[in-house]
């Protein structure tokens, strides 16, 4: 099954978001 | 494998142009500190469209750049459900029950009326919406989720945003004299400018030309505003994919849930992890940093993609209509504020 880009947006969101909360990620400066 | 390089050169477009946009809205703030001098705070947004639109229709798009720039869309949602981080739902409990209540005045009224404008002056319905969601929450960050989800085009979308920035502009001049030549207090000035400002940036901006503490009121009043976008993109979304639905025969339920947009409900879901305390203060800048930069990407390629053409097509009547209902919206408030503010004395 092709997933739509709405999907798309909120699973890289939430993988995104919990990379953040466990601290994967550094400091995103804006 | 193919696929991902071929979006490559149209990704290094939309970053270029959008780093383009945020460095114009940075040299700007940097000329007029070092000048003194009170420029208004044109965001990236409206850079970041405005260098996609020249470039788009003047040298034109080459072929190579073409499937990169059509990924905006999902920078687009990405953003939207990222910017989640930024409503907390706790901020509207902060601000006290009158504020409140102005609050849903503002909100209903702001719907009302710019909905009843646009259909009076036969504008089209999808760009009412983005107008009426833009002029009643809170500008940019509204039309850009309600964009998504009532699947408004690029120029409705444009056009919105630009009417709401260049209202906030003027605004950013016109409020702090209206409100000394009325001896307002700090308190009521700063309820004043969060309620009648749109974009974040510029309400606060408003609220600090007059005091501190106008400033934190003005914020805690926009943040208010803010913390309903949710809900109002929710009954929108609702609305519009209740609407499509008309030429459709078939389970019903099911339908709506294929046209809703889901990212609203990732939306929800973030904005309700970051009221609980999933997230700390750090992670939160992160996050909505992260939106910020998914936006850069997104604006950059609404301007790629916006048709000047197609905007001569509305002509100046969105612009007059959003210029309307924003004077009407800033008198009401005003006159709310203003009212209230010397029968209760604060």
């Amino acid at each position: 099954m092709k997933l739509s880009v709405d999907w798309w947006s909120v699973i890289t969101a939430f993988s995104v978001a919990a990379l953040i909360k466990l601290g994967v990620l550094p400091h995103i400066p804006w | 494998m193919t696929g991902i390089i071929k979006l490559i050169p149209g990704l290094a477009l939309l970053a270029a142009i959008g780093l383009l946009g945020k460095l114009t809205e940075q040299g700007i703030a940097n000329y007029g500190k070092a000048h003194h001098m009170r420029l208004p705070n044109i965001e990236y947004v409206l850079w970041a469209i405005l260098y996609g639109l020249i470039l788009s229709n003047t040298v034109g798009v080459p072929r190579v750049f073409r499937a990169g720039v059509a990924t905006y869309e999902f920078w687009l949602k990405l953003g939207i459900v990222f910017l989640g981080v930024r409503f907390l739902l706790g901020d509207v409990l902060r601000l006290g029950g009158l504020s409140l209540g102005f609050v849903a005045i503002e909100l209903a009224v702001s719907i009302l009326l710019m909905t009843l404008l646009g259909k009076w002056m036969g504008l089209n319905p999808k760009l009412t919406s983005l107008l009426a969601i833009g002029s009643s929450i809170c500008g940019v960050s509204a039309i850009i989720a309600a964009k998504g989800a009532i699947d408004a085009e690029d120029e409705d979308a444009s056009y919105a945003i630009a009417a709401i920035l260049a209202l906030g502009a003027f605004s950013l001049f016109a409020f702090p004299a209206i409100g000394h030549a009325l001896g307002m207090s700090d308190h009521a000035f700063g309820l004043w400018a969060g309620l009648a400002v749109d974009n974040t940036a510029e309400a606060t901006a408003a609220g600090a030309l007059y005091s501190d503490t106008a400033a934190q009121f003005a914020v805690l009043a926009k943040t208010t505003r803010n913390a309903t976008i949710g809900f109002v993109v929710l009954g929108y979304a609702l609305y519009w994919a209740r609407k499509s639905q008309k030429e459709f025969s078939g389970s019903r339920s099911a339908f709506l849930w294929n046209k809703f947009p889901k990212f609203v409900l990732g939306f929800l879901v973030i904005s309700f992890l970051a009221t609980v305390g999933v997230f700390t203060k750090a992670q939160m800048a992160d996050i909505a940093n992260l939106s910020r930069w998914a936006f850069l990407l997104t604006f950059a390629g609404v301007g790629l993609q916006t048709n000047i053409r197609e905007l001569r097509k509305q002509g100046l009547r969105p612009l007059a209509i959003g210029a309307i209902g924003e004077f009407v919206i800033a008198g009401l408030t005003l006159a709310m504020v203003f009212g209230a503010s010397r029968a209760f004395t604060f």
